[in-house]
C-alpha cells in the first residue's frame, strides 16, 4: 500500500510556480497538500490551526529561510524535507534530508516516500 | 742624538704642546697649540695649518702673520693629495731656487718669504693637511729641524685624529637619535595600532592609533582583555597566552570593543620580543581593523549564496515550465515556439531586473517588454508608475506573456486590427490594491477556450499568489477580459 496516500504535506516554496510543481508532484503519489503556501508567516499561521503529517520546506523563501517553520516543526515532530538551491545547508537541516534544487519530480517523490517507508521501522530522528 | 737632549727648551716646548692638546676643547685650540709650538720649536714667526676639505682642497684654516691676500693666492697648493699615506716633509732653504712657476715664487717673494717647509700631517695613517712654516731669509734646515717637526706634525695629527673620530661618532649617535626619532613619528603616526608587552601580555606602550581606538587613560591600569568580545575572549585569550608561553609569533582575528562602544574586528600580529641578552621580554604586535574587509567578505559571501539560489530557482522554474510546456499532446514545433517564447518572456524580465541591480522594475517596462513588439502597436498601456519587487516583476511578465500569445492564437490578435487595452491604478477601498484589467477587442468573435494549460496556471494560480491577487478571468466574444485585483504590501506602494 502506498504509505503516502491520504497524507497531509504542507508544502512551503516561496516561488510559485515550483510550488504548484511540488504540490502536483506529491498529489500524484496520494498525498493531500496543505498549501501551498509562499511566505514563512503564512506558514506559521496555517501551523496554528493544522497538523500537517510531513513538510517540503524551501530553505529561502523571499530572503529570509524558513528555520522558524523547521524549528516548530521538529518542536512538533513533525517530519520535513529541506529543499535548497544554497547547495549543503546543515546548519538548519539538523540531520534532515535535503534535495538539491533543481529537483524532479522522482527525486521529491523518493524524499517522501524514503520518510514513510522509514518511519515504520526506524525511531524519529533527533 | 735624542731630539729630547738637545735642548731644555726642546723639551719644555714639546711638553707644553703634548699638554695644550691634551686639554684642548676645540680645533682652534689644538691650532693655536700647534701654531705656538711650530713658531718656538723651529724658531719661525710665521706658519699656517691647511686641511682638506671634503672636496679634497688643501684650505688654511689657522696661520700667523699671513696676508689675506697671499692666503687667497695660494690656497688649494698641496704637493699631496688626500688619502697619500707615505708622505715626507719637504724643506725649501730658498723658494727663488726652485722649479715653482713665476708667478708663485712672485707671490711669495712679495709676502717676504725665502725659506719654508712643508710638513704633513696624519690622521689615522692618511696625509689629512699641512703645517707650513716660514723664514724671511735663506734657510738651512737641520736634522734637528726635521725631528721637531716631525714630532709637532705628529702630535697635531694625533689631535686631529682624536678629533675626527670624536665627530664620527656624535655624527653617529646623531643619525641614532634621528632614526629613533624617524622611527618614533612613524610608530605615533603610523595608520595601524601598534603595541608592546611585557611577559605577562600587559600593554607596556600603545601608538596614538591604538590609545584612541580602545580610549586608554592609563596604560598601567589598563587591561585589553576587558575590550574583548566576550565570545573571542576564550580563542584569542588562549591564543595570545600560548604565544607568550611559548614564545611565538601569533596572527589571530577577534572583536574588540571600541571607546565608542562599537565592537571592530581587530586582526593582531604579534611576535616575541628578546632583549640584547636573549632574554624574553614580551611581545610586540600591530592591530588592524579589518571590519570592513570581513564585511565585504560577508557580503560577497552572501551575494554569492544569493546568486546560487536564484539560479538554482530559476532553473528549476525553467524545469517546470519546461515539463508543463511539453506535457501536452499539440504538437512539438508549437510547443517549442511555446517553450522559447516563455524562455524568453522570463529572460526579458531578468534584463529589467539586472538593469535595476535587482530591486525592482516598473509595471509598464515589463508590460512593454512582455508583448513582443505589439507595444503601442495593437496594445495600449495606461496607468500609474507602479513599482514591482523582482518575484513580482518576473511572474506579472510571464502571466502577461500567456496573455499575449493566446490573444495572438485565439483572441483578439488573431486580427490585425484587433486591439488590447492594459491599463491599472491604485486605490484605497480601504485597503491598497492595484487594479489592473487585460481587455481584448477583437472584430472576430472569440470562442472560449476548452482546455486549461500552462498560460491559466501562469495567470490564475501563479500570479494570483504572487501578488496576493484575485484573478477574474472573463471570456466575452470580444475576447479575453483578465480583472487583476492585487492587495500591494506595505513596501511595494511607496514608490
Amino acid at each position: 500500500m502506498n504509505p503516502l496516500a491520504g497524507k497531509r504535506i504542507l508544502v512551503l516554496e516561496d516561488e510559485v510556480l515550483l510550488a504548484l510543481e511540488a504540490s502536483d508532484t506529491l498529489e500524484e503519489i496520494g498525498a493531500i497538500i496543505v498549501g501551498p503556501v509562499h511566505r514563512v508567516e503564512a506558514a506559521m499561521a496555517l501551523l496554528d490551526s493544522v497538523r500537517p503529517d510531513a513538510a517540503l520546506l524551501d530553505v529561502n523563501i523571499a530572503g529570509d529561510t524558513s528555520a522558524p517553520v523547521a524549528q516548530r516543526l521538529a518542536g512538533k515532530n513533525i517530519p520535513f524535507v529541506l529543499a535548497t538551491g544554497y547547495g549543503n545547508r546543515t546548519d538548519i537541516a539538523g540531520g534532515r534530508a535535503i534535495i538539491d534544487k533543481p529537483y524532479n519530480r522522482r527525486q521529491l517523490q523518493a524524499a517522501f516516500r524514503e520518510m514513510f517507508g522509514m518511519e515504520d521501522s526506524l525511531p524519529p530522528r533527533p | 742624538m735624542g731630539l729630547i737632549g738637545d735642548s731644555p727648551d726642546t723639551a719644555e716646548n714639546l711638553f707644553a704642546l703634548t699638554d695644550r692638546l691634551f686639554r684642548a676643547n676645540s680645533l682652534g685650540d689644538v691650532y693655536d697649540a700647534a701654531l705656538d709650538a711650530i713658531c718656538s720649536l723651529l724658531g719661525c714667526e710665521r706658519a699656517s695649518i691647511l686641511l682638506f676639505d671634503q672636496q679634497g682642497v688643501m684650505n688654511f684654516v689657522s696661520w700667523r702673520g699671513l696676508s689675506d691676500g697671499y692666503r687667497t693666492a695660494v690656497n688649494g697648493h698641496t704637493p699631496w693629495v688626500v688619502g697619500e699615506k707615505e708622505a715626507e716633509p719637504i724643506f725649501v732653504p730658498d723658494i727663488g731656487e726652485t722649479s715653482e712657476p713665476d708667478w708663485l715664487k712672485e707671490r711669495i717673494a712679495a709676502e717676504g718669504i725665502v725659506g719654508l717647509a712643508f710638513v704633513p700631517l696624519f690622521a689615522a695613517g692618511e696625509v689629512v693637511g699641512k703645517f707650513m712654516t716660514y723664514f724671511p731669509a735663506r734657510r738651512e734646515f737641520t736634522a734637528y729641524d726635521r725631528d721637531c717637526a716631525v714630532a709637532i706634525a705628529r702630535q697635531v695629527g694625533f689631535s686631529l685624529e682624536r678629533h675626527r673620530a670624536q665627530l664620527a661618532r656624535e655624527s653617529a649617535e646623531d643619525r641614532l637619535r634621528e632614526s629613533e626619532e624617524r622611527f618614533r613619528h612613524m610608530v605615533e603616526d603610523a595608520p595601524i595600532m601598534i603595541w608592546i608587552s611585557d611577559e605577562t601580555g600587559r600593554c607596556l606602550h600603545i601608538n596614538p592609533l591604538l590609545r584612541d581606538f580602545w580610549g586608554v587613560k592609563d596604560i598601567a591600569t589598563f587591561n585589553w582583555g576587558d575590550t574583548m568580545h566576550p565570545d573571542d575572549m576564550e580563542r584569542v585569550g588562549g591564543l595570545m597566552q600560548k604565544a607568550v608561553a611559548e614564545r611565538t609569533n601569533v596572527r589571530v582575528k577577534g572583536r574588540y570593543r571600541r571607546a565608542d562602544g562599537a565592537y571592530r574586528v581587530l586582526e593582531t600580529v604579534a611576535r616575541p620580543n628578546f632583549g640584547a641578552d636573549g632574554s624574553f621580554q614580551g611581545m610586540i604586535g600591530v592591530n588592524a581593523d579589518v571590519t570592513e574587509r570581513e564585511e565585504a567578505d560577508e557580503h560577497k559571501r552572501l551575494l554569492i549564496n544569493e546568486l546560487n539560489h536564484r539560479v538554482k530557482n530559476t532553473l528549476a522554474v525553467v524545469q517546470a515550465m519546461a515539463r508543463q510546456t511539453f506535457m501536452g499532446d499539440a504538437p512539438r514545433t508549437l510547443q517549442q515556439d511555446s517553450f522559447e517564447g516563455r524562455l524568453s518572456a522570463l529572460a526579458q524580465a531578468h534584463n529589467l531586473l539586472a538593469a535595476e541591480s535587482w530591486q525592482s522594475a516598473s509595471l509598464e517596462e515589463v508590460a512593454r517588454k512582455s508583448v513582443n513588439g505589439d507595444a503601442d502597436v495593437r496594445i495600449s498601456f495606461q496607468g500609474p508608475h507602479v513599482k514591482l519587487e523582482p518575484r513580482q516583476a518576473v511572474t506579472t511578465a510571464m502571466a502577461l506573456h500567456e496573455m499575449y500569445t493566446n490573444a495572438v492564437k485565439h483572441g483578439s490578435l488573431r486580427d490585425a486590427k484587433g486591439r488590447v487595452r492594459l491599463e491599472w491604478r491604485l486605490e484605497q477601498s480601504p485597503e491598497p490594491l492595484l487594479v489592473m484589467r487585460w481587455s481584448e477587442k477583437s472584430p472576430l468573435p472569440v470562442v472560449p477556450p476548452t482546455r486549461k494549460g500552462f498560460g491559466t496556471t501562469m495567470i490564475k494560480q501563479a500570479l494570483g499568489a504572487e501578488l496576493n491577487a484575485d484573478i477574474d478571468l472573463d471570456y466575452l466574444p470580444s475576447g479575453l477580459v483578465c480583472t487583476v485585483t492585487a492587495r500591494l504590501p506595505e513596501r511595494e506602494r511607496r514608490q
